[in-house]
């Protein structure tokens, strides 16, 4: 009997600490990229988590649809985490056009954070993805540089 | 009989670490958005309509509102933000949340100007109304506080302010509370509006300020579509009422697009997209001074 109650007690504390201490550890990533977006003012951000492709099925992708401000300079910070199988992907969408993304695969070239010069209000979408199709998580970001 | 007890009790303990484990995969799958081909290709992307109804962020933020007026260097002005006293009138979950996005706007309007000395009032004000609708929690109100009474580090003052409040949305709205998020976000809006026109009237030469507002039209369609899911509740109903009136007056003034494809400049290893597609907003004196008064009347009457 007594085995019983504290296997229960032993369960839901585990339950309950587990979940406090991944609260805790998102704030901190949060924290830690915001400091990678150096300088420009937080705005909202974006914990994400993809599972590995399954074979022959395409990739998880998160998506976000977000307003932008004409005559507003934005920036996007991608801060993949460090036990991540896989490197995050942010590319910036105007309907079906891309934007800019944080990995450019001509030049293999990848970037933390790039900047987007706003010049028409509309509804834009950022996609995250795992390079390769790998199981990834990451913090992606927005935040405001300035008024152009 | 106690032992059914315990097993119920060590079987929800391990449907809620399983619940919660999953937080950030909502917004995931694998059919309408499975992209990762795009990384490699610009194939065309097909976004349902239903979709963006649910997700659109950042559809309401005092930063670009307050950005925009410190760099057109319009001085600061206490006489058009929202009074405080008002919140024991705020009765309803609607009309805290709704309050809760009107005071939020302020005080991102405050934190912009770094006018610490207001911004506990702000923050005891929404405490009280995030804690009326159970989402004080997320609000860090001993640490704006502090950063306030000190009149320490004006970023994270607005950092942990934005968090705060993205935090208290994205509870709401993951917790089938998505009526009192969209208030909010609604509330932020209003007052943002509001704020704008205020702002114009003391400098009504300044372009800037007429063409951010007449912007606002897209932003209103969105909104109001994301209103319209929760229509059935009277705060809402009344609320689409008191939009649709400044919509209307939106519907005559035109955006125009000049199509053009972005350029990617990279100067010190920071890469700049710079959008060459522009909106221009077209617009008359009377429509922008109808707008402003039809947003005036709509916000004295949610504040009361």
């Amino acid at each position: 009997m007594k085995k019983i109650f504290f296997l229960t007690l032993f369960l839901f504390t585990v339950a309950f600490f587990s979940q406090s201490a991944k609260a805790q550890t998102e704030a901190q990533r949060v924290e830690l990229c915001t400091k990678l977006a150096g300088g420009a003012t937080f705005q909202s951000d974006y914990p994400v988590q993809l599972a590995a492709a399954k074979d022959g099925e395409r990739a998880p992708v998160f998506r976000q649809a977000l307003a932008l401000r004409a005559g507003h300079r934005y920036r996007f910070t991608i801060c993949t985490d460090e036990e991540s199988p896989g490197e995050a992907v942010l590319q910036l969408y105007d309907e079906a056009k891309l934007m800019g993304s944080s990995y450019n695969p001509e030049t293999g070239k990848e970037y933390q954070n790039f900047d987007f010069d706003c010049h028409k209000t509309a509804i834009y979408i950022i996609f995250i993805s795992v390079k390769d199709g790998k199981e990834g998580s990451a913090i992606a970001l927005l935040s405001h540089v300035k008024t152009l | 009989m106690i032992h059914k007890s315990l097993f119920v009790i060590a079987f929800v303990a391990l449907v809620m670490q399983g619940l919660t484990s999953c937080t950030t995969c909502s917004r995931t799958n694998t059919d309408d958005f499975a992209i990762p081909d795009s990384i490699r290709s610009e194939g065309e992307l097909k976004v349902k309509p239903s979709v963006m109804e649910e997700m659109v962020g950042n559809i309401s933020s005092p930063i670009e509102m307050a950005s925009l007026v410190k760099t057109l260097k319009v001085p600061f002005s206490q006489k058009y933000l929202a009074t405080t006293k008002n919140v024991s009138n705020y009765n309803t979950s609607s009309a805290k949340a709704f309050n809760l996005g009107i005071f939020g706007t302020d005080l991102g309007y405050l934190n912009m100007y770094g006018k610490t000395s207001l911004v506990l009032d702000y923050i005891t004000a929404m405490k009280n109304l995030a804690d009326g609708i159970n989402v004080g929690q997320f609000f860090d109100f001993s640490t704006l506080k502090r950063l306030a009474t000190n009149n320490q580090n004006i970023d994270s003052l607005v950092y942990i302010s934005q968090r705060s409040f993205n935090k208290m949305d994205k509870y709401l709205q993951k917790n089938g509370r998505g009526n009192l998020s969209t208030l909010m976000i609604a509330g932020v809006w209003v007052e943002g509006l509001y704020l704008s026109a205020q702002f114009l009237k003391e400098r009504p030469d300044e372009k800037r300020l007429a063409e951010s507002i007449g912007e606002q039209k897209v932003i209103l369609d969105q909104l109001l579509i994301i209103l319209n899911n929760y229509k059935k509740e009277q705060y809402i109903a009344d609320l689409i009422v008191d939009l649709t009136a400044i919509k209307e007056i939106y519907d005559g003034i035109r955006i125009t697009i000049e199509i053009g494809e972005p350029k990617a400049i990279e100067v010190d290893g920071m890469l700049t997209i710079v959008q060459t597609e522009t909106s221009t907003v077209h617009y008359t004196e009377e429509q922008m001074q109808a707008i402003m008064t039809q947003a005036e009347i709509v916000r004295g009457k949610l504040i009361k």
